[in-house]
């Protein structure tokens, strides 16, 4: 009966202005996308768990190509979303094209934070975790050295913990749209003004910062294209099988944010934009100074033209302060997450980084 | 109406001149006393929340969430202490050698051992020989 009744909806619509038409198609696509679809699926490449702890988890991806250099490769991702946006879906993932040319990669995926980890500083994640999965990736890769790719603060901190760890083997660094100096931070900067933002009473009654806030952060930046702007382009859009499934993924990835760590939190907020200790040498982590100068590895620095959360002079701020002699810095026109997913991320970003890893992984 | 009107693309054209004119304007003035402010109430609000919450449970008897926090924190602290213990063991086994590699040092050891033994009784049977002495003596 339903059935019938669709039939002769359909052909009632069949009678109406071509335009129109498309319009109802388009409405019926959004309602179909926004309502009904399943969660599309993601991190596609297969892994395997190497090593937890807390909530923290190594992966290692698996692949029948044969490992063609001999340095390993990690991603260490920010403490905001969820990393799978390296490794969002077939054809579209930085993961798979660098596992694809050989590269032994490993994630580290800091997981969903409780309320008991409200405590957690970034000296924690600095000193005790990424020291101990770089271990781990020697250990299980044979290898003498590393390279280690950060993405957005998940660069800041690899940064940091590259300045205070040279006992390490760390061979190469990528930054991906990495934030160093928080100078001018634009909007994030009068959104995070102490004259109005009071953190300590933001952290002392939430404990964990939730995601919803940090999205509601990020989204005033631009409100009206942030908020509206992608369900207009669905709409327009909406008959394109190609931006559909893109659509998909990239809302599920924006709607899968994770809690921020309360005392992470406030540290990420003070030190970095309200006090801008990083690029000043000013920073003290688990007592010790950090001095970008002591990073002597091989860089690659990359920034989006077009990124309003990680502007290019806040990721080429690095460029004079490290010390080492193999560095490149390389502004890339593409967005915050259109660097790590999307058609340009497939021609610009993964060559890119593939390339230069490729001349010094041996 | 016009034969070729659309509602759609008019309301686009405005919604894009006015989105563009709206996003243009939060960036040269950006509410942030608003925006500390609503950040302000919602924390007034959440904490209230949370505090009745809070004396709720404890009348009740049921644990909160924070109780709930204190314990999973102890299993963490545990968890971290495994895993300490872990690389401890871990870092003692890769100093110690593997025990094929073991046992290969030992033979070659012993073979090294067996030719020096040899050569030692060599040199003792050469030096108590009376030929030795004879022929230094006829020297």
């Amino acid at each position: 009966m339903n059935n019938l009744m669709t039939k002769e909806y359909e052909n009632c619509i069949e009678m109406i202005p071509e335009e129109y038409q498309q319009m109802y198609r388009r409405l019926k696509s959004v309602t179909q996308v926004l309502l009904k679809d399943a969660e599309p699926e993601v991190g596609p490449t297969p892994k395997e768990v190497i090593w937890t702890r807390n909530k923290t988890k190594l992966y290692r991806y698996i692949s029948e190509q044969p490992k063609k250099y001999k340095t390993p490769l990690l991603l260490i991702y920010a403490l905001i979303n969820k990393p799978y946006i390296m490794d969002l879906t077939k054809g579209g993932s930085l993961v798979e094209y660098l596992v694809s040319r050989g590269f032994d990669v490993y994630l580290l995926e800091w997981g969903t934070p409780g309320i008991e980890d409200k405590n957690m500083k970034l000296d924690d994640y600095i000193m005790d975790y990424i020291p101990r999965a770089v271990r781990k990736v020697l250990r299980k890769s044979d290898a003498d050295a590393v390279s280690i790719l950060g993405y957005c603060m998940g660069g800041t901190i690899t940064s940091i913990f590259a300045a205070l760890h040279p006992e390490l083997p760390i061979r190469n660094l990528v930054f991906m749209t990495t934030p160093f100096d928080f100078e001018d931070s634009g909007l994030y900067g009068a959104m995070l003004d102490e004259q109005h933002f009071d953190i300590d009473k933001l952290v002392q009654t939430y404990g964990n910062i939730p995601p919803e806030m940090i999205d509601c952060g990020n989204k005033l930046l631009k409100p009206m294209a942030n908020i509206y702007g992608p369900y207009v382009s669905l709409f327009d859009r909406a008959e394109n099988e190609s931006f559909v499934t893109s659509f998909k993924l990239l809302q599920k990835w924006l709607n899968d944010g994770i809690p921020f760590p309360g005392e992470s939190y406030r540290q990420w907020i003070r030190e970095f934009y309200q006090k801008n200790k990083l690029i000043k040498g000013e920073l003290v982590i688990r007592g010790r100074q950090v001095k970008l100068e002591e990073i002597t590895a091989n860089v690659l620095n990359l920034s989006g033209e077009i990124d309003n959360i990680a502007p290019p002079h806040q990721v080429e701020a690095l460029m004079n302060r490290i010390s080492s002699k193999d560095k490149k810095y390389i502004n890339l026109p593409v967005g915050h997450t259109s660097i790590a997913f999307g058609s340009k991320a497939s021609k610009l970003t993964y060559p890119t980084i593939g390339d230069w890893l490729e001349e010094r992984s041996n | 109406m016009a034969p070729n009107f659309n509602f759609y693309e008019m309301w686009k054209d405005y919604y894009s001149q006015y989105s563009n004119l709206f996003d243009d304007q939060i960036t040269k003035q950006f509410p942030a006393q608003a925006v500390g402010q609503m950040v302000e109430m919602n924390v007034q609000i959440k904490k209230m929340l949370n505090e009745t919450t809070e004396r709720y449970y404890e009348f009740v008897n049921l644990p909160s969430r924070n109780d709930l926090g204190h314990i999973s924190s102890q299993i963490v602290n545990i968890d971290a202490k495994v895993d300490d213990l872990e690389e401890v063991i871990q870092e003692s086994k890769d100093n110690q050698k593997e025990p094929v590699e073991l046992q290969r040092e030992i033979t070659n050891l012993k073979k090294d051992m067996k030719s020096l033994d040899t050569k030692l009784n060599q040199i003792l049977t050469l030096l108590n020989s009376p030929k030795v002495t004879n022929a230094k003596g006829s020297v």
